[in-house]
């Protein structure tokens, strides 16, 4: 039996079941049953640009592979340096750098799920591109498992930035950052407090310095910082268009850090809970129906957000 | 196609949005591929709202309807079947909003691709999508289809690109997946939406990512004595770290049918040229460009020419991007496939492809996405001959199965649809295309929404296969 259908043997086809990851995302509940994925790299081809794992697999293990050839998977490490590939992906976290990398959810390339019922899938495929049938990896980031216990994936690498560096830049008020960001090319982060922006740049160390001296020339001397700015203080996430951020950031009282050109504000207050559509929500319904149909897969998980 | 289903369009959308003579119908029965279905009545509608009244009717009447942006497709995922509703969003083509500091647009469905970059070049930014029929190709078609383009290699294909779709649903209602803030609700819908192939809905307005314009551009074109030579180049390149905007591959008799319609000094006798382009800031680009000349010559390239100017560089993808119209000296009709193998068997693959022309003793040329290992075999054929259409055919049959059986998928851009449907069992096992049909009933539980294609056994009751005249096996 290979390591996907013994996954799913394990899952079973009754009774309520959590899928258990390193638990540094979302705590399991008590008294539920909990399976674990199973872990390992079955391949990693620097020339494809793909690492095929399982879901099991810790993120700082598949890191450390990966460097070994100059590369790195995009799922949100930054932020959430420790757990599994399957509870990045489950959850679909992103980090601060999303603005240069690109989301989380665009590097599951081919998945292997268990459906509550207990079946193995597989959607997506192993190559870089791919539009054959519909788009079960993009359903399943960020689905927290209700749809099915992630198994093994296939991903999407890139190649580490040749240097990475942050730079902060003070005196940056709201009719500034606009501009700043404006004379910036393809930063992978600018973050924004309503007076500091801190900017990360990745590339050619003189393509950097050169930027950082554009920079100077528009009005925006910029400092070395080690790293971007503390975000562990501020535990919620705001998600506004990015358009709007400005005028968020000035409105706010408390301590924001926005995450300019992505619309993620970091903040001490609690977001307001948004309305969904009936028609949306029909179809989480329908699809949790079949692909769950005893919604018996990590029940409660991302509950304010899957109904 | 009743009068009382005319009547009923014509009373909401109005008479000139509804068009049901023989020319119109013969022309949109199907799309830019060989497969010919038919067509009942095609609307043109104006604005969402119409979108929704033409679905009411559809589903008063119990009519499939067709979405169709501009026919550029070539699997047939536009062809209607059995005399759909075909609903042509070509008039929707407002460009609604470009946000400039966030870099992002709305624009209706019927917005031609390249009509959106030539928009917002004042400002420095670009669509990345870019397709060969990115002129003609509407935006709204790009999203059904998850397309792809050249540039796609390191920018990503349609669904990176697209922030939220309005769509409407076949009860009617009108929803936005997605949308400008980054992180939302539920299940990612916008991203099962994207490369649906019309299956979904259908989308009346979409927010798309605009990418700003690099600050360099070196454009490369080299040349080998092997196929092999030129995609060993390739895996090399990605080995070494890096990802060009664009990494492409001509074989001989491409060159050779290119230069003979462009005149622009290619190497008509190399087995294999590469065009190559990396772009970004300065320093990244000149250590790139430096690097893949190395592995290039180490590889056995004959030449490198870069382009000296904007002009040159022009011509060189003026050569790519026109690989179909050079064609058409060699033979008036041609049929072009689109799989994906891995980067490391494309040379195993393009033999097997000329071997499989050859047994079909049929012309083959090979113009191809070679940095993502998206093949575009381009059959090329006289339809006059007698038992030609057969022979074609079945030689792309056979290059969808070597593909797959090299660990490869059955599309890299051009979509499922029609043409591909019955070969979906090559990748997927019946759990598979299960659980794709229940994404497709949970937007769609009607079945209405452009039935019977992409999944070889349609999950909707009642679903049959109508003929469709051109169809494989």
């Amino acid at each position: 039996m290979n390591r996907i259908d013994e996954f799913a043997a394990r899952i079973g086809t009754a009774g309520e079941v959590w899928i258990r990851g390193a638990g540094s995302r979302v705590e399991p509940p008590e008294n539920l049953r909990t399976v674990e994925a199973p872990t390992g790299i079955s391949s990693f081809e620097p020339d494809e640009m793909t690492v095929t794992c399982a879901a099991g697999t810790r993120l700082s293990d598949l890191d450390d592979v990966l460097a070994e050839r100059g590369q790195y998977v995009n799922l949100g490490q930054l932020r959430h340096p420790h757990g599994t590939v399957g509870g990045a992906l489950a959850t679909g976290w992103n980090d601060h750098l999303r603005l240069g990398r690109g989301p989380v959810r665009d590097s599951l390339l081919e998945v292997h799920v268990v459906t509550g019922r207990g079946d193995v899938v597989k959607g997506g495929g192993r190559t870089v591109k791919n539009v054959s049938g519909f788009d079960l990896c993009r359903l399943m980031v960020g689905s927290h498992g209700r749809l099915g216990a992630i198994a093994e994936v296939t991903l999407r690498t890139r190649p580490l930035p040749r240097a990475t560096r942050w730079l902060s830049v003070d005196d940056v008020d709201g009719s500034r950052i606009t501009d700043l960001f404006a004379h910036l090319y393809r930063p992978s982060a600018v973050l924004w407090n309503g007076l500091v922006g801190w900017v990360c740049l990745e590339g050619h160390p003189s393509d950097i310095e050169t930027a950082r001296a554009e920079l100077r020339d528009h009005g925006f001397p910029s400092q070395e910082s080690m790293s971007g700015p503390d975000l562990d203080a501020l535990p919620y996430r705001w998600s506004i268009a990015p358009r709007a951020v400005v005028p968020h950031v000035e409105e706010r009282s408390g301590q924001v850090i926005a995450e300019v050109g992505v619309g993620v504000v970091h903040g001490d207050e609690v977001p307001p809970r948004r309305n969904t559509d009936a028609a949306i929500e029909a179809i989480h319904r329908r699809l949790t129906d079949s692909f769950d149909p005893e919604h018996r897969l990590n029940p409660g998980a991302g509950d304010h957000l899957i109904r | 196609m009743t009068d009382a289903v005319l009547e009923a369009l014509r009373s909401v959308i109005g008479s000139d949005g509804v068009r049901h003579n023989d020319a119109e119908l013969k022309l949109f029965a199907h799309d830019a591929s060989n497969l010919v279905g038919e067509a009942g009545v095609v609307c043109y509608p104006r604005t969402g709202d119409d979108v929704c009244r033409i679905i009411d009717v559809c589903r008063h009447f119990g009519i499939p309807f067709v979405a169709r942006g501009s026919g550029t497709g070539l699997a047939g995922g536009a062809t209607p079947i059995g005399g759909s509703v075909v609903i042509c969003t070509t008039k929707m083509n407002r460009i609604l909003d470009v946000d400039v500091s966030s870099r992002l647009a709305w624009v209706e469905p019927g917005v031609l691709n390249l009509d959106l970059t030539r928009h917002v070049a004042r400002f420095g930014l670009h669509f990345a999508p870019d397709p060969s029929s990115q002129q003609s190709c509407s935006i709204g078609g790009n999203v059904a289809n998850n397309s792809g383009g050249p540039h796609c290699l390191a920018e990503g294909v349609t669904s990176a690109h697209v922030l939220a779709c309005d769509v409407v649903l076949s009860d009617g209602s009108l929803v936005r997946l997605g949308g400008e803030e980054p992180e939302f609700e539920g299940f990612d819908l916008r991203g099962a939406f994207v490369g649906s192939e019309g299956m979904f809905g259908v989308v009346t307005a979409i927010c798309v990512r605009l990418t700003p314009d690099p600050l360099d551009v070196r454009t490369m074109l080299l040349d080998f004595e092997t196929v092999r030579a030129g995609t060993d180049t390739v895996s090399a390149i990605i080995a070494a770290g890096m990802v060009p905007a664009a990494l492409e591959m001509m074989d001989r008799l491409c060159l050779q049918a290119v230069e003979a319609f462009i005149h622009a000094g290619l190497p008509t006798d190399a087995a294999a040229a590469l065009l190559v382009e990396v772009a970004g800031a300065p320093s990244a680009v000149a250590a790139d460009a430096e690097a893949i000349e190395r592995i290039g010559r180490q590889h056995g390239a004959r030449t490198v020419r870069t382009a000296r100017d904007e002009d040159e560089r022009a011509l060189l993808w003026k050569g790519r991007k026109n690989a179909f119209g050079a064609i058409a000296r060699i033979k008036p009709n041609y049929y072009l496939h689109d799989t994906v193998v891995p980067r490391r068997h494309l040379s195993d693959v393009l033999d097997h492809v000329y071997r499989i022309a050859a047994e079909e003793d049929l012309v083959v040329l090979n113009v191809f996405h070679a940095g993502d290992g998206n093949l575009h075999p381009l059959l090329v054929f006289d339809k006059r001959e007698p038992g030609v259409l057969e022979r074609v055919h079945r030689a792309g049959a056979a290059i969808v199965e070597v593909s797959v059986a090299h660990g490869g998928v059955l599309s890299g851009e051009h979509g499922i649809g029609l043409e591909k449907r019955d070969f979906m069992p090559l990748m997927f096992s019946e759990n598979d295309l299960r659980a794709q049909g229940w994404v497709r009933e949970a937007f769609d539980p009607l079945g209405l929404a452009n039935p019977f294609k992409v999944l070889p056994s349609p999950a909707g009751c009642g679903d049959a296969h109508a003929h469709v005249e051109g169809l494989w096996v």
